[in-house]
């Protein structure tokens, strides 16, 4: 009872000033690896706290994943000891997603939600560290997950919970775009067009899902031609700037097609994006 | 140059003429005569021995090659005494940098655009290991509250206020702002109501905690300025810290505050497992006998199996949360208390109902830490939890055997029989 009482009582020495120095002056020059190995040594109650904010900080600067993962758990997570702004979240966020740290981003946004849940004017970085929760749930579940349950996930934590005005690009999931090649026609045909369970509130999110299987290389010219103009023609106020420009660049070298598929698009007046206009241009100038 | 490929070629270069006939006779001796060859072939090396000392000895020859042979000379010494000079400045590069490190250091990260930190140029903040962010939102929405209640209570008493200078100014400062005073008196748990409504939404995050440092107390009045003293000093991180620091408090008002308090913020406490605040359950059941709303919340805490607050007090013990006798008897009283003086008496009606229930069907045996038997009640929602586990008790002696205890017990006997006697 004793022992343990001297080994887990408070401690009231602090570290010395020069060992402080030492730590700060090593953070500012990124010797990470090393700084980590000793700070693992010194006990947590006695780092100060401007230390550790700028250990983290500095960490996900220059992404020393292991001095993330280290410093999110056993502080913001463990000790609860370290409050981390929007922006660093987002930036922990991405250090998290590219470091194959899988449970990190369910965790941020947990830190958000206690945080900064009712604050205004911080919707930018909410809707930031959800894209990472999902795309970080459709890189760490692999192939082992069908993309109808990955969809869902973004159905449900983005499309439900993010402003109906937010934008939702194509480019930016690009783990969800990769998951979507394990999907087969009917299942993309299906949530395109038939009724799912979960209703859909964003008008960007459908638009979305249409250029997930416009991008995919393994589906034919034609598949994709005919799923986007059966789709223009039951959603037509929706925005078709990224599906023109991804049918037109992979129908670069395919003149027939994509001289059709501009018809089509006169014919219905829709809005050809310069970026589309550039692979019309340059695929048929290269055949004629 | 000239002279090898003629020497290689033809043979001698600076006595051509005379050499080429006999060039043409060894040709005719080597190849034309072939049988007779065999002998003479064995003195082949002699022979070109001869022909090399022949090439030597001719007086162009000498100088050609003394030339070589200077010239390669030449070339060693001077690559030698190079290599030698190479090696006395790496030398002296060497002792040099294991003079200083530091200068060195300089001079290499000079190019680099990255500034190089030293640690002597770090100049250093106060040395403050951080606090817990949920202890920190407590004190911070706590003396917030506290500070209000003060505020509020001496900006309307109409007497005299005690205090010093300080804080009658900024008593006077509000005062000029209330246009007239209804009544001098607020209920505390009025006062709750109105201050939760009014700053609540302040502390629905946890944002601000980090910046949140203890104002100066000293010119506050001076049971504030106790109250401040222990809510600085205390680290208010689990629930037994709250414990603690509630039962420093001496006013009753403010005990009652507290009350209302805990129950909104029950979830910035951590319930360690290591001490059992069941007691302090039983307590706050009893000690808000006067004020009803609050006290169905507690007990919601016992009978309500989606209240989130039940891990603060009841501890699991092997996977099931359970209450004391003690703790039931309380609740019920209250119940029947609350009931007898209630408008709208269906409500109670139906937690006695549900309690005597429980008591009924999940009272199980365990052992107290004195080591002797006594009864304990599961709390409901334990039931779809408990599907793959053993139910505590599980066979008829057992209950019987808590049934016996319970009727032995002469508190709830009588809390039993008045609920017969119960007005429905």
């Amino acid at each position: 009872m004793k022992k343990s009482l001297v080994l887990y009582g408070p401690s009231k020495e602090l570290l010395s000033a020069d060992i402080r120095r030492g730590l700060f002056a090593r953070c500012l020059n990124l010797e990470f690896d090393s700084l980590l190995n000793d700070v693992r040594k010194l006990p947590l109650d006695r780092l100060e706290e401007s230390f550790l904010h700028l250990f983290l900080a500095k960490s996900v600067q220059h992404a020393h994943v292991p001095s993330v993962d280290y410093l999110w758990y056993r502080f913001v997570m463990g000790r609860k000891v370290l409050m981390v702004k929007p922006r660093l979240l987002c930036g922990i966020g991405a250090v998290a997603l590219h470091g194959s740290k899988p449970f990190i981003p369910r965790q941020l946004c947990m830190h958000f939600e206690k945080f900064y849940g009712e604050s205004d004017g911080l919707a930018q970085y909410h809707e930031e560290l959800l894209r990472i929760k999902v795309e970080s749930f459709a890189k760490s579940a692999g192939s082992s997950i069908s993309f109808r349950e990955k969809w869902k996930v973004f159905l449900e934590d983005i499309d439900r919970n993010v402003d109906e005005t937010c934008v939702f690009r194509v480019r930016d999931f690009p783990y969800l775009a990769e998951s979507a090649a394990n999907a087969d026609r009917d299942l993309l045909a299906q949530l395109l067009f038939e009724e799912n369970k979960i209703a859909i509130k964003n008008r960007w999110t459908l638009p979305l899902l249409l250029n997930l299987a416009l991008l995919q290389p393994r589906l034919d010219a034609d598949f994709k031609i005919r799923i986007f103009s059966t789709f223009y023609e039951t959603h037509k106020s929706l925005d078709y700037t990224d599906s023109v420009c991804i049918l037109f660049q992979t129908l670069r070298d395919d003149v027939y097609r994509s001289t059709k598929l501009m018809q089509f698009l006169t014919e219905r007046r829709i809005s050809l994006p310069p970026l589309a206009a550039k692979y019309f241009m340059s695929g048929s100038s290269k055949h004629s | 140059m000239y002279c090898f490929r003629q020497y290689f070629t033809r043979g001698f270069p600076f006595t051509w003429p005379k050499r080429h006939s006999r060039g043409i006779k060894l040709s005719q001796r080597y190849y034309g005569r072939s049988p007779r060859c065999k002998g003479r072939l064995t003195l082949r090396p002699m022979g070109t021995g001869m022909t090399l000392w022949r090439y030597f000895n001719a007086p162009g020859n000498v100088m050609f090659v003394t030339t070589n042979v200077v010239t390669l000379l030449g070339i060693m010494s001077y690559t030698t005494i190079q290599n030698m000079a190479r090696e006395q400045a790496m030398q002296e590069y060497l002792e040099h940098k294991s003079f200083g490190d530091d200068t060195v250091d300089i001079e290499l990260t000079q190019g680099s655009p990255r500034k190089r930190y030293r640690k002597e140029n770090i100049k250093l903040s106060k040395n403050q290991p951080p606090s817990n962010c949920y202890a920190q939102h407590a004190k911070m929405s706590l003396f917030h509250l506290l500070y209000s209640f003060y505020i509020c209570r001496d900006v309307a008493s109409e007497n005299e206020v005690r205090g010093s200078s300080e804080w009658k100014e900024e008593l006077d400062d509000l005062q000029d702002e209330v246009p007239e005073r209804h009544s001098s008196h607020i209920s505390t748990r009025m006062f709750y109501h109105l201050w939760r409504s009014e700053f609540g939404q302040i502390f629905d995050n946890l944002s601000r905690s980090q910046q949140f440092h203890m104002p100066n107390w000293k010119h506050y009045p001076g049971s504030l300025q106790v109250v401040c003293q222990s809510l600085y000093d205390s680290e208010l991180r689990t629930v037994a810290d709250f414990i603690k620091f509630y039962k420093g408090v001496k006013q009753g008002t403010l005990k009652e505050l507290l009350r209302a308090w805990f129950y909104d913020n029950m979830q910035l406490f951590q319930s360690t497992s290591d001490n059992d605040n069941e007691y302090f359950y039983r307590y706050l059941v009893q000690a808000c006998e006067n004020d009803e709303p609050l006290f169905n919340q507690y007990a919601s805490i016992m009978l309500n199996p989606s209240n989130p607050r039940r891990r603060a007090f009841f501890n699991r013990r092997n996977q099931y949360s359970s209450a004391s006798l003690e703790t039931f008897v309380e609740v019920l009283k209250g119940n029947l208390r609350a009931a007898a003086g209630a408008v709208e008496k269906s409500y109670y009606h139906e937690s006695i109902l549900n309690l005597v229930s429980m008591l009924r069907t999940s009272c199980f045996l365990a052992q107290n830490s004195n080591g002797s038997h006594e009864v304990r009640i599961l709390l409901p929602g334990n039931m779809n939890v408990c599907d793959s586990l053993p139910y505590p008790h599980t066979s008829s002696a057992d209950r019987f055997a808590c049934y016996k205890l319970v009727s032995e017990n002469a508190e709830v006997m009588a809390v039993l029989g008045a609920i017969s006697k119960l007005p429905s």
